[in-house]
């Protein structure tokens, strides 16, 4: 399913359903937006992958050697197709153990 | 007055002040060891205005006593007996983790519920979880429950840690519980997991029907990110009335986030997922708690990365497909780093939400830990907001507060917190319970012993009432697919129950200012 955010009056994104029903109490999803926001369509985000050493198996389990995060880009106007998306980066980070939680 | 035979220190004065009081509760019961670990595990209210408080304490020989009030009864010592294991009559470290009130459709009893660990039963690593009868009057009254363990290699360990397990949560008609547990295994991958588990009502008695596991991978950690059950309105089966949200995450998957998983419809029904973090630099343990109400679902992140506290309103999945509504992010405003603890928020019947969270600030030269109560209208805006400190005669920095659990009087006119505290400057910890009014008039200083009793005693609490005290702002928080994550379908037959009663006598208990 199309995964909608909004970009405020001001440009400031990302905004949610909610902001605008905070400024516009009778706006509703589905509704036309209210004068100068704008609704951004977001690309579904790419996989992010774990690798682990070649070697590393059941009988030789090892910690990762990488891991991925999810960077959000600049949403972008296509004049073409009058849309404006949101598309995804993918940066690959050394796996250093995260602290336990708890 | 709610806990109406115990002395309390009160804030503030005039009418209606009894309402609002800070209470100090000491398990020092004849079998008590050290006075001075006192835990607090969780709090609710019934429709009758008691309130129900959970802990434990440690023992003289040994272990853990585990405690649970009602109003003005204290009921310790509880035994577990495993009636279907002849050979064990144990009673084990309780580790208790919240308590939910819920009220059996058509029914005038509220039954109040609770979840936790218990160690020492080896070779298992059960956790359990039990239903309370609301009279609780009784010297023997029996405590009717359950327990249940993972029973598949190679998982050989259990986490106690942060919200896992977070007890049980029990549908409003009592027909379907769901809880959680964390695992950690040295046999195979040395990973930490996460499994959730439903179990369902026949007769009096409940089965596991359904789980949901998480398992991350060699040398990585998943930990809960909560559960929920969402009544769906429907009156035809046990599975159609209630969607199951399950909620995990892992720091190596989609930029740390929790992932919630939804089991809706009927027979073993159909599954969907989506996953949500706050995009506000690394999340470095984050804590995520997941709670709804209504056609809403809750997500809390702490974020210890940057000592920032995240709170996302989302649309339940079935309908709008679990799109985000509004986000905000909140600090004590002046705080100068690590938040460190949390609870799960409670909502009121017009989707306020309470929430709480620690905070450090400086005193001169040492810093300090505090505690605000903030509450968020159904718009994301704050319309209240506490702030708790201890009075600066505790010139040590040793004062971190660990809030646990929030609970709304029935008539939604007082708030609760059950919390611990370094209360004396050292690591001798107290339990406690605050009440305040949601109006956010309560205000005032309320000073707890004189010296004269068992540590810890001497504590001067001080509770403002400002919401300019709460710095709030759009928080970025990103739904995206969920990817990279494997859910497992544990078969029920993979766990085994323990069936199980407890019994509770009654006990001496200390509780307020003396």
């Amino acid at each position: 399913m199309l995964n909608i955010v909004y970009m405020d009056i001001e440009g400031n994104y990302p905004r949610y359903s909610g902001d605008i029903q905070a400024v516009h109490p009778d706006w509703n999803v589905g509704d036309p937006l209210p004068d100068r926001w704008r609704a951004v369509e977001v690309d579904d985000s790419p996989e992010t992958v774990v690798t682990y050493p070649e070697d590393a198996s059941d009988e030789n389990p090892k910690p990762p050697l990488t891991y991925q995060k999810l960077v959000r880009e600049a949403p972008v106007f296509n004049a073409t197709s009058g849309v404006w998306t949101q598309g995804w980066s993918v940066e690959t980070l050394d796996w250093e153990a995260p602290d336990e939680t708890g | 007055m709610p806990l109406g035979a115990f002395k309390v220190a009160l804030f503030g004065s005039g009418s209606g002040a009894s309402d609002t009081f800070i209470a100090e509760i000491r398990s020092d019961t004849s079998d008590s060891g050290s006075a001075l670990q006192r835990n607090m595990s969780g709090i609710a209210v019934d429709s009758d205005e008691n309130v129900y408080i959970a802990g434990y304490g440690s023992k003289a020989a040994g272990g853990y006593q585990a405690w649970f009030i009602k109003t003005d009864a204290l009921f310790s010592d509880f035994t577990i007996n495993r009636v279907s294991d002849a050979n064990a009559t144990e009673q084990g470290n309780w580790y208790y983790q919240d308590l939910f009130n819920t009220r059996t459709a058509g029914s005038s009893t509220d039954q109040i519920w609770w979840g936790g660990q218990v160690n020492n039963v080896s070779p298992e690593f059960p956790r359990w979880c039990a239903t309370m009868k609301s009279d609780l009057s009784e010297e023997t009254d029996t405590f009717g429950g359950f327990m249940w363990y993972l029973n598949s290699w190679p998982w050989n360990n259990s986490g106690n840690y942060n919200n896992e397990p977070r007890g049980i949560l029990a549908s409003s008609d009592s027909n379907i519980l769901v809880g959680n547990s964390r695992l950690y295994e040295t046999q195979q991958s040395y990973q930490n997991a996460v499994f959730n588990t439903v179990f369902t009502k026949s007769s009096s008695e409940y089965a596991i029907a359904y789980a949901k596991s998480y398992t991350p991978g060699w040398a990585q950690n998943a930990y809960t990110a909560g559960n929920w059950l969402r009544a769906t309105g429907s009156s035809s089966s046990i599975w159609e009335d209630h969607d199951f949200y399950f909620g995990t995450s892992n720091v190596s998957y989609q930029n740390g986030g929790a992932q919630l998983f939804r089991r809706y419809g009927g027979g073993h029904g159909s599954e969907d997922s989506h996953c949500y973090y706050p995009n506000t630099g690394t999340i470095n343990t984050g804590s995520f708690q997941l709670t709804g109400k209504g056609n809403y679902l809750y997500l809390v992140c702490m974020n210890n990365g940057d000592s920032s506290t995240h709170l996302c309103k989302i649309n339940e999945f079935g309908t709008s497909s679990g799109d985000i509504v509004w986000s905000r992010e909140t600090y004590r405003t002046g705080q100068n780093g690590q938040q460190g603890y949390q609870t799960t928020p409670v909502i009121d019947s017009n989707e306020n939400i309470w929430q709480t969270h620690t905070y450090q600030y400086a005193e001169g030269s040492v810093n300090r830990m505090g505690t605000i109560i903030y509450r968020y209208n159904s718009s994301g805006t704050i319309d209240r907001c506490y702030d708790l400190r201890q009075a600066t005669d505790i010139t040590d920095a040793y004062n971190y507060q660990f809030p646990r659990q929030l609970a709304l009087s029935y008539s939604e006119d007082i708030l609760y917190m059950a919390f611990g505290s370094y209360a004396d400057g050292t690591t001798n910890t107290g339990a406690y319970v605050l009440a305040v009014k949601t109006d956010g008039s309560t205000t005032g200083t309320a000073t707890l012993g004189t010296g004269s009793g068992p540590a810890v005693d001497d504590t001067t609490w001080v509770l403002t009432s400002d919401t300019s005290y709460a710095t709030s702002a759009t928080s970025d928080w990103v739904k995206t697919s969920t990817s990279g994550v494997s859910w497992g379908s544990i078969q029920p037959n993979q766990f085994q129950s323990i069936t199980a009663t407890t019994t509770a006598k009654t006990g001496a208990i200390t509780l307020g200012a003396f």
